[in-house]
């Protein structure tokens, strides 16, 4: 676990002892994927801000956003399968939750700017 | 033992699965042309990649709680994200944004200048000038005029 | 209908919860209790049966993943090879013959399918005006509006 992507994001180190004994020999293998996983998560976020940084418009700006915080929830749910805890799943939840509230907000504003401007 | 076995396999190829789809996501959101192809991008590979993603951890961890969580994520995934982005388009073609060259054709923009009355200059750059703008006079039946002129 | 299919979720999990027991078998028993009631109402009532409709909707359902995963392969496809292959259009689509509840699951079902997204319904909800991909030939992206439109009327709502 040392060294490891995943546990730079999480307080906890090791597995969780409950599920310990009853590890399947496929774990290691599972466990690389989902560092490979974390990675491939990383390099999509850096993606999106490049897009929220460079977008010509305000909507390619909040759509990278939204798509910011599904990479979020992602990647809480690659800790969820790695640490094997339950915990963690709320934490992704609540991040689907307020991205989808600030996408909302986001383009009620867009749509209120035109009308704005308009008028 | 099997069912562990068989488990992480699938918990394998579903992280993988959604993990790809998410990372194709971003990439098309830095490659695609405009916004309403990047929403494209955005909508269909987040929902894809975080039911992938929930179902890796249905079948790794496999617990009550944890599949309870898992099915409301995925739902919420399925619900919130078309939403999102269809909300998002709506918006950016309220505020005029410019669409790709290569579009053939906007016919929200023609039924919306319809709708106002106005003169067909006002319409965007390089888009009224194509012969493929007015696929509407093919089929008759889909001509919204009449009903846009009933309601008014 | 999907609504009886709701009901019958709901069912089950009073079932579950009315016996404390959220094991998988019991749950299993509380949606075969709720479908065996349902369908006895649903004898009384004309129409298709309920295990018919069932039957449609997880059909629908497999059809749905079906071109969800699709969508996704386009989109891949289309990040991974050079040069970009679109030939987007803004189309407008006639739902005149669905109500609000179909049109919102209609709508976000459009946005799932593989090149469309839905930009904007029209004031008196009888257009759709759909962002469509590949739409070189006009016809053919309206064809699988109309397939989808048809098939969630059919296996869905029916």
């Amino acid at each position: 676990m040392n060294g490891s992507v995943l546990s730079m994001l999480s307080l906890a180190h090791g597995p969780a002892p409950a599920l310990a004994a009853a590890a399947s020999p496929l774990q290691p293998a599972l466990f690389l994927t989902l560092e490979i996983g974390a990675v491939l998560a990383i390099v999509g976020m850096m993606l999106c801000l490049y897009r929220m940084v460079r977008g010509p418009h305000l909507a390619d700006r909040v759509l990278s956003g939204d798509t910011l915080a599904y990479q979020v929830v992602g990647l809480v749910i690659l800790l969820t399968v790695r640490m094997e805890s339950t915990t963690y799943l709320d934490g992704a939840l609540v991040v689907a939750i307020i991205g989808f509230a600030s996408t909302l907000a986001f383009s009620q504003y867009i749509g209120n700017l035109n009308r704005r401007s308009n008028a | 033992m099997t069912w562990s076995l068989l488990g992480d396999a699938l918990a394998i190829f579903f992280a993988l699965c959604g993990m790809f789809f998410m990372f194709v996501g971003a990439v098309g959101i830095v490659r695609f042309p405009d916004a309403y192809n990047r929403l494209h991008a955005s909508s269909k590979c987040s929902t894809l990649g975080v039911m992938g993603l929930a179902l890796a951890a249905v079948f790794h961890v496999g617990t009550l709680a944890v599949t309870t969580k898992a099915i409301m994520t995925i739902v919420f995934a399925l619900v919130a994200a078309p939403v999102g982005s269809h909300m998002l388009a709506k918006a950016a073609h309220l505020n005029g944004l410019k669409p790709w060259d290569r579009q053939l054709s906007d016919e929200l923009q023609q039924d919306k200048e319809r709708r106002e009355g106005k003169s067909p200059c006002n319409a965007p750059r390089g888009m009224a000038a194509s012969p493929q703008s007015r696929p509407a006079r093919r089929d008759p039946g889909s001509d919204p005029t009449a009903r846009i002129s009933a309601a008014v | 209908m999907i609504y009886a299919f709701l009901l019958n979720i709901l069912l089950t999990v009073v079932y579950v919860m009315l016996t404390a027991n959220t094991s998988t078998p019991n749950v299993i028993i509380g949606f075969a209790i709720g479908f065996f009631v349902i369908s006895l109402y649903g004898l009384t009532r004309p129409g298709p049966s309920y295990p018919g409709k069932v039957w449609r909707l997880f059909h629908f359902g497999i059809y749905f993943m079906k071109i969800l995963v699709q969508a996704n392969l386009k989109i891949a496809w289309e990040c991974i090879t050079p040069g970009l292959h679109q030939t987007p259009r803004i189309l407008r689509h006639d739902v005149s013959d669905l109500n609000d509840t179909q049109l919102t699951v209609l709508a976000n079902s459009i946005t799932l399918t593989p090149g469309t997204l839905v930009v904007d319904v029209s004031d008196d909800h009888n257009w759709l005006y759909v962002h469509c991909m590949y739409a070189q030939d006009r016809s053919a992206a309206i064809a699988e509006l109309r397939d989808l439109h048809d098939r969630l009327k059919q296996e869905v709502f029916s």
